[in-house]
């Protein structure tokens, strides 16, 4: 009988709260995926248009105090009309509105390749693996794991689109010098946070549905390219073919887009810019930058309802029960 | 009490898995035994909460199966029978990410994963990814994935299937250790006889989803009454002879006999016979039912 046994000891230490499993499985995968180099370098390129957005807000700080740190710059703002120039503080909100639209259209792209990278292996290589009795012979219930794997999607999705957003508010907030900006501007910070957590839902929930169908993650990842850039072809095509008001709402992107206009309020911000116009031009110039006009709430219904079916998916497909044999 | 079921029944459409199930299990080692598609499987999905029953009521470990199931898989360690894997991990992200799982801090989780991977016997192979470990490996590695958190039930679903001998009497010796030295109750589901003796003192055999027989190993394992197993060398029909001559019933049985001796007779009587008849005797003792022969008899009383 040895002194001390070295073999198996009880353990006695504190053990974390159910509400927070969930975060684990974030966690894990969050960690796992990041030593992708593909992953780092997708996140690396989507800093780049949040650069641009804070440059943009920092400018128009600098602009709206006339300070002589802009005016080596001023030349870059040529275009713009006089009235704006003469009275930028009166022109505060379109121009963070629009520099935020912008902003998020290009990140859609980032997000969407991050998505492909991050997300096509969440369930499908857990299913290939059997580890889901692993996961659910442990304190966890189903949703504590589609949780979780949206955890992963949601840390990627806000490292590119909300985070920057909001890191680019405060720069732009602390070079305005200005604290009616935290007035005219707080719309756009409470609406990048909004629309991260309707992208992350939508988008981590549409592919946690697509990872569950199958256990090879190229399949996933084919699938997911099919409904990005396939929606987005289809739509545009149909919009040149059939010239209906619904069109638009075959494309993915195109709703979620649709979704951030009505946040940030965008029509207003153009509403102003095309008072500066000719009337007799307005209406064709501002089309292709407002974009699709039609009924916000379509677009949300088109979300919705792939949410739900992204549910009924996921429910279907994860069973603790049918992976216990 | 390790669990108790009262009436429990499950149906998955028209088949049932569990018919009316009660039994009450105390804590130990507990070998459960049955025939495929018996309810073993069912049944350890209803003790860990994994499925809602039909009917009845039960407790594992004093928790409720319908109220308290986050409870119950919290104090229990389940070690599936397939191939499991959390994909992409070395053995010990493997094993410290199961203690994560079951509410353990990351500091905490890898500090005991090495704990229990030395106690497991996964040395530096717990650097290398789990997808290039041989089927003994995995089964430790599960093993001790399932021990990590220190539950007082630990569930092993056929954990010696497709083993080599050496493998299998390392899981067994494991398994024997946890239940008898360190005060872990286990539940040991196999099909091995063997296996279930080795490792387990109590057994419940199950048949289409009813309790056939349950009780401790070595109770079921009766004697028989005036009933002896005797090989001899040579010529062993002679001496099944000369053993009826002496009022005896000898029956053949594998290469010896199995020997009814008249009432008040005792051992001495083979020595006697032998002796004058110039036999050796190269084997003798009192009949005992094998754990075989009680599963085959639990299975037969309910045909």
């Amino acid at each position: 009988m040895p002194i001390f046994d070295q073999g198996y000891q009880h353990w006695d230490g504190k053990l974390s709260s159910h509400a927070w499993r969930w975060f684990t499985i974030s966690a894990r995968g969050a960690r796992s995926q990041f030593k992708s180099r593909w992953v780092r370098l997708a996140i690396l390129g989507a800093w780049i248009p949040a650069a641009v957005l804070a440059t943009v807000l920092i400018a128009w700080g600098l602009i709206e105090q006339k300070s002589k740190l802009i005016l080596p710059f001023l030349s870059l703002f040529h275009d713009l009309p006089e009235s704006i120039m003469l009275d930028p503080r009166s022109y505060r909100v379109t121009i963070w509105t629009i520099a935020y639209q912008y902003f998020f259209l290009i990140e859609m792209f980032f997000s969407m390749i991050l998505v492909l990278l991050v997300g096509p292996s969440l369930i499908s290589r857990d299913i290939r693996f059997n580890a889901i009795p692993l996961y659910f012979s442990r304190p966890l219930r189903r949703f504590d794991y589609f949780a979780g794997k949206l955890g992963v999607i949601g840390f990627f999705l806000a490292a590119v689109a909300v985070v920057p957003a909001l890191i680019a508010y405060v720069l732009g907030l602390c070079f305005s010098m200005d604290l009616t900006v935290v007035r005219d501007t707080a719309r756009l910070m409470i609406a990048s946070v909004g629309y991260g957590l309707i992208v992350v839902v939508s988008a981590g929930m549409l592919m946690l549905a697509i990872s569950s169908l199958s256990r090879n993650s190229r399949y996933v990842g084919a699938f997911w390219v099919g409904i990005w850039f396939v929606s987005n072809v289809v739509g545009g095509a149909l919009q040149g073919w059939v010239k209906a008001s619904w069109c638009p709402l075959v494309s993915y992107t195109g709703n979620l887009l649709r979704i951030n206009h009505v946040l940030l309020d965008t029509d207003s911000a153009w509403d102003q810019i095309g008072s500066l116009m000719d009337p007799r031009n307005r209406d064709a110039i501002l089309v292709g930058f407002r974009g699709p006009t039609y009924p916000w709430y379509w677009s949300l219904g088109v979300l919705a309802g792939l949410l739900g079916i992204s549910l009924c998916i996921l429910t279907t497909r994860v069973k603790s029960l049918d992976r216990l044999k | 009490m390790l669990f108790q079921l009262q009436g429990v029944s499950k149906s998955y459409g028209k088949i049932r898995a569990l018919r009316d199930l009660s039994v009450e299990i105390p804590a130990g080692a507990i070998g459960l035994l049955g025939p495929n598609g018996a309810g073993k499987t069912t049944m350890i999905r209803t003790l860990l909460g994994l499925i809602s029953i039909d009917g009845g009521t039960g407790q594992v470990l004093g928790m409720d199966i319908r109220a308290r199931r986050l409870d119950i898989r919290q104090s229990v360690g389940f070690v599936p029978e397939d191939e499991c894997l959390f994909p992409s991990m070395a053995g010990i992200e493997f094993v410290g990410y199961a203690g994560e799982l079951s509410g353990m801090s990351r500091k905490d989780a890898m500090q005991r994963a090495h704990e229990v991977l030395d106690y497991v016997g996964l040395r530096e192979e717990r650097y290398r990814n789990v997808e290039s470990y041989s089927t003994g490996m995995k089964q430790r590695l599960k093993l001790a994935a399932a021990i990590v958190h220190d539950p007082r039930l630990l569930i092993l679903d056929e954990p010696t299937n497709g083993m080599d001998p050496a493998g299998r009497q390392e899981i067994l010796s494991l398994a024997r250790d946890l239940a008898h030295n360190k005060g872990m109750s286990l539940l040991f589901s196999s099909h091995l006889l063997p296996d279930v003796e080795e490792v387990c003192d109590y057994v419940m055999v199950l048949g289409r989803g009813k309790l056939l027989a349950h009780g401790l190993i070595s109770e079921l394992k009766q004697s028989h009454e005036g009933l002896y197993e005797v090989r001899v060398k040579a010529d062993q029909d002679l001496f099944a002879q000369r053993l009826v001559a002496a009022g005896c019933r000898p029956e053949p049985k594998d290469d010896g006999l199995v020997v009814g001796v008249p009432a008040g007779a005792t051992v001495g009587l083979f020595w006697n016979i032998a002796a004058a008849s110039g036999h050796q005797i190269r084997f003798l003792r009192p009949r005992r039912s094998t754990l075989e022969e009680v599963f085959l008899h639990a299975l037969e009383e309910q045909t």
